[in-house]
């Protein structure tokens, strides 16, 4: 090979690209593609993946391995403001095999939260790491953006934004106790799959609780590019907000 | 959690007038954790009337009086309330759409026919809510090949062509079964002036007044038909025979499956043999010769013809359930000044690439043609914009928006619009309305209708053409 470097195999669109051979209609095959992410119109070698489909299915998992395994990038969340803190977990390792863990926070923690952040705020917005770092990477900045705007617009009273290192879901009803906060945001990156390794979650709660169900939360999923695009999915949760701000509920007693 | 809206389709043809109501049925088909997503996931016909004759006054005239009194039996007879209907379309169509009185007639039946309902006209819809109606649409999807469905009618024959079940074409000819019309006698009645040159092209002795010799007919009839196994498989059309297209040619696409609709395909897709003078002027015209004829040509090419869901019903069908189209489902809209109707589409940009560092210049050239004009803004938009470009948009739009007192209404392709329409609202405050929707292709000459919400999204018509003054 010339080339110092190994081609990215994973950098190719396989949205639209059909390598089954020989196809009856191409048309046809690349109309299937739009209509799905699943691996169709690949071809086969006797029962199998041929060699390309294959080494494309490795890289995707590898890249999804990658964001769990990553770290996200800090200089952005401090460009944006957020405060940043820590659960229990101590390293990637523990936060992977203890769930329990990344969902608490130290005695300390939550007195320096109380003690740095703004009280009794309106809305409180949270990110957190959870499995995808790419994701946060990828999203946070514009999704958050537009919903700090669009609330500060309407008059409402924005906490100071934290971002939660090793961060899982029920951390957002112990930062919202400490704070009182009326509506609780939480941005967090999924479990990646073999599509994307970028897509984020947002939760949210009215009165955030630890005492309350699953149920009280309204969830979106599916934020990245390929999905609900960054900034509409913003717009929506803004939305989302302003809702539950009139009808103090969320989750499963508030009808969209 | 499913809405059920009502919907009704008024077409108003060369030959006959029919009506239909049909149900849909709304819902958010995405699951609980994703962004929602509201689709018209049921349609059903709930009344066909009767197939009635076009009332005239004169050649030039419509019966107004008598086609009001018409539909309102209709209505009376599916034991539907106007009030009730809420969406739905009034077309009128073939040579009726050339009467003296048609926007007259079309701006009368708006009224009657409910507080949604468009009323609509022009050769290429026409075409294409056959195509819908016909089933040609769901056939090109459903076996990824490329369908054409010519609907003919007593004045023109409009054809649409289907690939993956989007529209690729659509076009309109002068033909169709009543351009030649008998008295009681079997003598002729009428010629249309529009086959007065393919006429003396074929030297036939066809006259007003004469009884027809059946042969000079039966040349007519297949030579027609002839022209439309021509168009139909792509070959090249003589001078003469391009002159029957209204308005512009056809795209030459070439077809896979043929499908007839209309009157005539009545004809075609029945067994009748029709050899006199007698059997062609049954019902005063020479549909079911030309249907025979087509019957007859495309047995001889050896194409087969695909039986549309929908013959003489086909363009009513698809006013009544293909004229609407719901908007995307995270969208901004203030309810208050909904619905509006026959707003003007002003596209930014003229195809090509959309560069957002010169929107408020093309915005500020396209918009100076309506001077206090309500205008909707369309653009395709970036795939997935970043919240910088939402800014940018939104700052030129709002710029532009500053010395008009119109509200601001905005129409995109790509699926921003809550964000963009959030953003330019948070800028304009309580100064102007703001309406931006997504989901929605539109071009240049275009209308737009935007109907009251359901389930969060609209309702919206898009008109290619209606009435100038």
């Amino acid at each position: 090979m010339d080339e110092q470097w190994v081609r990215d195999i994973s950098a190719v669109d396989y949205t639209s690209r059909v390598t089954v051979r020989n196809p009856k209609s191409i048309e046809a095959c690349v109309k299937l593609k739009e209509s799905t992410n699943a691996r169709v119109c690949v071809g086969r070698a006797g029962t199998r993946y041929r060699t390309e489909t294959l080494l494309r299915f490795l890289a995707d998992h590898a890249a999804a391995n990658d964001s769990v395994w990553s770290d996200v990038d800090e200089s952005l969340v401090d460009r944006l403001g957020f405060f940043k803190i820590k659960t229990l977990v101590r390293d990637k390792q523990e936060y992977i095999t203890r769930p329990d863990l990344g969902r608490k926070f130290s005695k300390d923690t939550i007195e320096e939260v109380k003690a740095r952040c703004i009280v009794n705020p309106d809305i409180q917005i949270i990110a957190a790491d959870g499995l995808s770092a790419f994701a946060i990477d990828a999203n946070l900045e514009d999704t958050y953006s537009i919903i700090s705007d669009r609330v500060r617009a309407k008059g409402y009273k924005m906490g100071t934004p934290i971002f939660v290192k090793y961060g899982r879901v029920a951390t957002m009803d112990a930062i919202s106790e400490a704070l009182n906060a009326k509506v609780t945001v939480l941005l967090v990156g999924e479990r990646p799959g073999l599509v994307t390794n970028e897509s984020m979650s947002a939760y949210m709660a009215y009165d955030s609780s630890t005492v309350k169900p699953e149920s009280q939360r309204t969830v979106i999923s599916n934020i990245y590019n390929d999905g609900t695009p960054t900034v509409e999915a913003g717009a929506q949760i803004a939305y989302l907000i302003e809702l539950m701000m009139k009808e103090k509920k969320s989750g499963i007693d508030l009808k969209l | 959690m499913a809405d059920k809206i009502l919907s009704v389709g008024i077409d108003i043809g060369t030959t006959t007038t029919q009506v239909i109501f049909s149900e849909f049925t709304v819902q958010n088909t995405a699951s609980a954790f994703l962004v929602p997503k509201v689709q018209i996931v049921g349609k059903d016909i709930i009344y066909r009337s009767e197939i009635h004759f076009t009332p005239l006054v004169s050649r030039e005239m419509i019966d107004l009086t008598k086609l009001k009194e018409l539909i309102g039996k209709e209505y009376v007879r599916a034991r539907i309330h106007k009030e009730d209907i809420s969406t739905g379309a009034i077309i009128i169509t073939g040579e009726t759409a050339r009467k003296e009185n048609a926007e007259k007639v079309l701006n009368a039946l708006s009224e009657f026919a409910g507080d949604f309902v468009v009323a609509t006209a022009g050769a290429d819809l026409e075409a294409v809510l056959a195509g819908f109606g016909s089933g040609a649409a769901a056939v090109s999807r459903a076996a990824f090949r490329k369908v054409i469905n010519f609907d003919i009618g007593g004045g023109t024959t409009n054809a649409s062509v289907f690939s993956e079940g989007e529209l690729v074409d659509s076009f309109a000819l002068d033909i169709g079964g009543r351009l030649i019309r008998f008295n009681k006698q079997g003598k002729v009645a009428y010629i249309s002036d529009k086959i007065g040159k393919i006429i003396d092209v074929l030297k036939l002795n066809l006259q007003v007044g004469e009884r027809p010799e059946f042969e000079d007919l039966n040349v007519l009839c297949m030579k027609f038909a002839r022209i439309i196994l021509k168009i139909a498989s792509n070959e090249k059309l003589t001078r003469e025979e391009e002159g029957l297209f209204i308005q512009h040619k056809n795209k030459n696409l070439k077809a896979e499956t043929f499908m007839f609709s209309g009157g005539v395909a009545e004809f075609i897709y029945s067994n009748d043999t029709i050899a006199t003078l007698a059997d062609t002027a049954k019902f005063g015209d020479i549909g079911p010769l030309f249907g025979y004829s087509i019957r007859r040509i495309f047995k001889q090419s050896g194409d087969q013809l695909l039986e549309p869901k929908e013959k003489i019903r086909a363009t009513v069908v698809g006013a009544g359930t293909h004229s609407i189209k719901l908007s995307g489902s995270t969208i901004l809209f203030e309810e208050d000044i909904l619905p509006i109707k026959n707003i003007p589409i002003v596209k930014v940009f003229n195809g090509g690439s959309e560069d957002i560092d010169f929107m408020d210049q093309s915005i500020r050239e396209k918009i100076s043609l309506y001077t206090d004009e309500d205008v909707a803004i369309a653009f395709r938009g970036p795939k997935s914009p970043r919240y910088l470009q939402i800014k940018k948009m939104a700052e030129s739009i709002v710029s532009v928006f500053e010395d008009r007192a119109n509200p601001i209404i905005i129409v995109v392709e790509n699926d921003f619009a809550k964000a963009l329409g959030q953003t330019i609202q948070d800028r304009v405050g309580n100064t102007k309305k703001v309406i931006c929707i997504d989901n929605i292709k539109v071009d240049t000459g275009d209308y737009i209708d935007i109907g009251k919400p359901i389930e969060n999204t609209v309702p919206v018509v898009i008109k290619t053409l209606i009435f100038k003054n």
